[in-house]
């Protein structure tokens, strides 16, 4: 038994993107920390690998939902901070209501008898 | 989704990838530092820290192959790729690639440079409104014969007021001259006569002034002009106060009304100057029936064949009203750009035809290079397939392979269409109308971009399908369908080229021919020029005698001349005057003939000219005005009003008009001579001394010891010293007049010659490439037969039998495609029907040689076949 999720390959498409901008409404960070807050919100059950985080996080540049910039990091080295932006903000708000009909129908085709 | 964002971001990413692979590096670098920290941190030594970080971090590289996609273009990126595989080939492999972009080049440089002749001169519209419209009109008197000359000043009145479905006709008096003394040497100007309808019916106006009034067309009223933009620009320095301001033309004054525009060049690019066009008024009583040229405007929704119709009806009535002058005689209306192209058009699109088939031949060479070329590559597309590229995505390699060598074929064919049309436009006849039309116009370009869309979808589509088709295993042998396209190819490849030869073969005889026509002079050392005597200063006919008179006397001093003589008008310089001639005691049915060229001519013309004196004697300085009137006929004419009688001594007369006028006694009778032009006899010569007839337009011919050129200047100065404001122009050897008049004849040959010149060196490419290939593939064999005891001679036929086969079929075709096409060529072909055997066989002999040429180079390597080694390959 796994109790890990690939987000990439077993969630709904576009929700690795959603969960990304939730972490960034939350403030600016960079992928590392992106990375770790998604395994520590979730605890541990969300772990994403830097295969397809990166890539996300490309797809949301390219859609201007996200800002990145080159940044001071804890270490002292420089580490490119991305932020969500207003458009960003609105889409995952989009994805958030779409994706809670999506699980609310789940749940309803689940509990059906 | 946001589309226009993205869009916009990947545009950008296109010239910042070297920074997203920079930024990509460093971000990565970062994340491993930041995983060994935390490794770190959990107690792991500096080495084993980084090992971890890497194991964790997985495969970057993909990483970055899906980051990098985010930004990419798909279809633009493999389009790129494709693109710069392409390149590496065709540098790779710059034979074909050269070969190809040069057929391109010349192709579409050629066809461009043709088609811009074209457009200009015959499909762009006239610069009137609604030029479709303009049409002109003829006089025809199918009776006697004639089809289309001018119109009657009568006629055109009658015309003009009685028809229903022209918003207006007007005409174009005779052109004439002037001459202008301003500074430096007198100088000579050409007017044209509009009347004043003209420019409201075209739909121009002026670009200063005004145009001219109707009553400014009453003979004493018409003192006005108009100017052209370049005289305006060149006489009076662009004055703006033109408008109002007086000019001496040949010493009379006239009120400048207006400037033109500087594109308004109507009826032709040699006016200078724009006056009214007045009509005597007796013309409208005694009815000539032609003199001027007319043009109308069919009203909105009048198609030709209504407006032919009414023209008609009032043509049946005006002859029922006037039987003398009007019986038989009906108007003809065609439009006006097809009519003022109508000498040119047929030639320029059998050029154009001929382009367009050296273009097919080109490409058939590529196609048969690329199904080669695709064969040699079938390895390399069979191993992509299998590594899983898909088949569009094999043909639209194959069609962006052949990209790099369109565009720089293309950009270099219009670059060479520019140069041709630069350096050729000048060389061109000045017989050809609206040659100021051509240039690189846009249509053109459009023109240009088309036949390089046609190459490529020609030369494109058999590598594509080629991909499409292609089988999952090596091939072992070629499929003899794809074997026997090639050889249909080259068999088209052969027709057409035979079809080229063949008329390039019949306007080269058709040339010769020509060339050998008995234009009945001899224009070896006669230099010509060209002078206008103005009436404003030798007011009557014996002041323009008495000064011709003078200068002949003058120039006979100048050294280096054996004769001087003058004449109304020269031979083949697309100048004449014709007339209609009463023949004393000849048959009543050929007694007046309504179409002779009427001659005035000084004592030493026939000497000067070499026009053989036959019989009786040459005009002297006694056939004055007052002396009796004397005439010489042409032999033609002699043998045909006087069958039988000796024409000394017998009577003519002009016959036009209702007076007609005084007896002339044929005193000499002389060889005949092509005035018009070389290739067509059409009108008998009549002779006036020229102290008899004055003409305000004499052409001094002088036959000179020496080179003519030089002789030039000493007669510019002794004309000029009788007269000084007395100008000379169109100063040329008369050999050169006949090289002019040859001129649009040459040049087509030359052309077509040198088209087929080439399709035929392509051709014999085409044969030799596909025997050469078939010599490839059959080498085995050859080994085997050669083993078993053929001979060379044996195999070498083997190899010539093939070629033999390709090039007997296509010859068959080709004779009877040209059999067909050569029907264009009718108007150009002299001396011979288009279907000439003597053409059709020399074309014949000419392919079949050089094209079995092309085979005996494979055919020679097939008897050098080691059938050792042979046998052994691979």
């Amino acid at each position: 038994m796994r109790d890990r999720s690939n987000i990439s390959s077993e969630l709904l498409p576009g929700t690795l993107e959603m969960l990304v901008l939730k972490i960034l409404s939350m403030g600016p960070a960079h992928g590392y920390a992106i990375a770790r807050e998604l395994e520590r919100i979730s605890a541990d059950v969300l772990r994403i690998g830097e295969s397809s985080l990166y890539p996300a996080l490309q797809r949301l540049l390219v859609n201007d939902w996200v800002e990145a910039e080159w940044g001071e990091s804890e270490l002292g080295r420089r580490a490119r901070v991305y932020k969500i932006t207003r458009a960003g903000r609105k889409r995952m708000a989009e994805e958030a209501e779409g994706f809670a009909r999506i699980t609310a129908a789940i749940f309803t085709v689940m509990e059906a008898s | 989704m946001n589309t226009w964002a993205r869009l916009r971001n990947k545009l950008q990413f296109l010239f910042r990838r070297k920074r997203f692979e920079r930024d990509m590096e460093e971000e990565m670098d970062f994340h491993r530092a930041m995983i060994e920290a935390e490794e770190r941190r959990q107690g792991f030594s500096d080495a084993e820290a980084s090992a971890r970080a890497r194991r964790k971090l997985g495969n970057l590289t993909m990483a970055r192959e899906s980051s990098r996609e985010a930004w990419t273009i798909a279809w633009l990126d493999a389009f790129a790729k494709d693109l710069r595989l392409a390149l590496r080939l065709w540098i790779r492999q710059p034979g074909f690639a050269l070969v190809a972009m040069v057929t391109i080049a010349l192709g579409v440089g050629a066809s461009t440079a043709i088609f811009s002749v074209v457009y200009g001169v015959a499909l762009k519209p006239l610069p009137f409104r609604d030029a479709d419209r303009l049409v002109s009109l003829w006089t025809s008197v199918p009776n006697s014969g004639i089809d289309r000359v001018s119109v009657g000043a009568a006629n055109w009145r009658d015309w003009r007021e009685q028809n229903t479905t022209f918003t207006d006709i007007s005409i174009v008096g005779p052109a004439q001259n002037f001459n202008v003394v301003g500074g430096g040497e007198p100088e000579r100007v050409l007017a044209a006569r509009l009347r004043s309808n003209m420019l409201p019916m075209l739909g121009v106006t002026p670009a200063i002034g005004r145009g001219f009034r109707p009553e400014e067309d009453q003979p004493g009223n018409d003192r006005v002009t108009l100017l052209s933009y370049e005289f305006w620009k060149k006489q009076f320095g662009s004055a703006p106060d033109i408008v109002g301001r007086t000019i001496y033309l040949s010493g009379l004054p006239y009120m400048i009304v207006g400037v033109m525009d500087r594109d308004f060049t109507w009826p032709g690019r040699e006016f200078q100057l724009w006056i009214p066009a007045t009509v005597n008024p007796d013309d409208f009583i005694r009815r000539p029936r032609s003199g001027f040229l007319a043009y109308g405007r069919l009203k909105p929704g009048i198609t030709m064949e209504q407006a032919q119709q009414d023209l008609d009806a009032i043509s049946t009535r005006l002859a029922q009203q006037y039987p003398a002058t009007n019986a038989g005689l009906f108007g003809r209306i065609s439009p006006l750009l097809s009519d003022t192209v109508r000498d040119v058009s047929g030639s320029l699109y059998v050029l154009l035809g001929a382009i367009g088939a050296l273009l097919a031949i080109g490409c058939v060479n590529m196609v048969n290079l690329l199904i080669a070329r695709s064969l040699m590559r079938r390895r390399e597309i069979v191993v992509r397939m299998a590594l899983g590229a898909s088949r569009l995505r094999l043909v639209s390699h194959s069609l962006i392979e052949l990209l790099p060598l369109l565009i720089v074929g293309g950009v270099g064919g219009v670059m060479a269409a520019y140069w041709c049309i630069h350096s050729m436009v000048p060389l061109l006849p000045a017989s050809l109308p609206r040659v100021e039309n051509i240039a690189l116009s846009l249509p053109v370009l459009g023109f240009a971009v088309a036949v390089l869309f046609t190459i490529a979808i020609v030369v494109g589509v058999g590598p594509a399908l080629d991909m499409w088709q292609v089988p999952l295993r090596v091939p072992s042998a070629e499929r003899p369908a794809r074997t026997r396209a090639r050889d249909l190819l080259v068999i088209g490849q052969i027709a057409i080229t035979l079809l080229l030869l063949v008329c390039a073969v019949l306007l080269m005889r058709s040339f010769l021919t020509v060339t050998k026509i008995d234009i009945g002079f001899n224009s070896e050392r006669v230099l010509t020029a060209q002078m206008a005597i103005p009436r404003s200063k030798y007011g009557n006919d014996r002041a323009v005698s008495e000064y011709c008179r003078r200068l002949l006397e003058r120039v006979r001093l100048v050294p280096g001349l054996e004769s001087v003589a003058m004449v109304n008008r020269l031979p083949l310089s697309g100048l004449s005057l014709t007339s209609a001639i009463e023949f004393d005691g000849a048959d009543p049915g050929i007694s007046v003939n309504r179409d002779v060229e009427i001659r005035n001519a000084s004592p030493e013309y026939f000497r000067t000219m070499q026009i053989p004196l036959l019989d009786g004697r040459s005009f002297t300085d006694q056939d004055t005005l007052n002396a009796p009137k004397v005439g010489i006929i042409d032999r033609q004419l002699a043998d045909r009003v006087w069958p039988g009688i000796n024409p000394i001594g017998r009577r003519f007369r002009f016959a036009s008009g209702g007076s007609p006028g005084e007896w002339h006694t044929v005193v000499g009778v002389v060889g005949h001579i092509r005035h018009d032009r070389i290739e067509e006899d059409r009108r008998s010569q009549v002779y006036f001394s020229y102290q008899q007839l004055a003409d305000g337009r004499p052409v001094l011919v002088a036959k000179t010891t020496g080179d003519p050129e030089a002789i030039i200047r000493p007669i510019v100065a002794a004309v000029h010293e009788v007269d000084p404001e007395q100008p000379l122009y169109d100063v040329r050897s008369l050999s050169a007049v006949v090289d002019r008049s040859l001129f649009g004849r040459w040049i087509q040959t030359v052309l077509l010659t040198a088209f087929a010149a080439i399709a035929l060196l392509l051709a014999s490419i085409g044969v030799y490439g596909v025997i050469a290939y078939a010599v490839g593939q059959r080498l085995r064999e050859f080994g085997v037969r050669s083993a078993l005891g053929a001979k060379p001679r044996d195999l070498a036929l083997l190899v010539l039998a093939k070629g033999a086969v390709l090039i007997g079929i296509g010859a068959v075709s080709g004779l009877i495609a040209a059999s067909f096409a050569v029907r264009a060529l009718t108007a150009q072909v002299y001396g011979m029907s288009p279907i000439d055997f003597v053409s059709f066989a020399e074309a014949t002999a000419l392919l079949m040689l050089v094209a079995l040429i092309a085979c005996i180079v494979p055919a020679r390597r097939a008897t050098r076949v080691n059938p050792i080694s042979a046998l052994r390959c691979d």
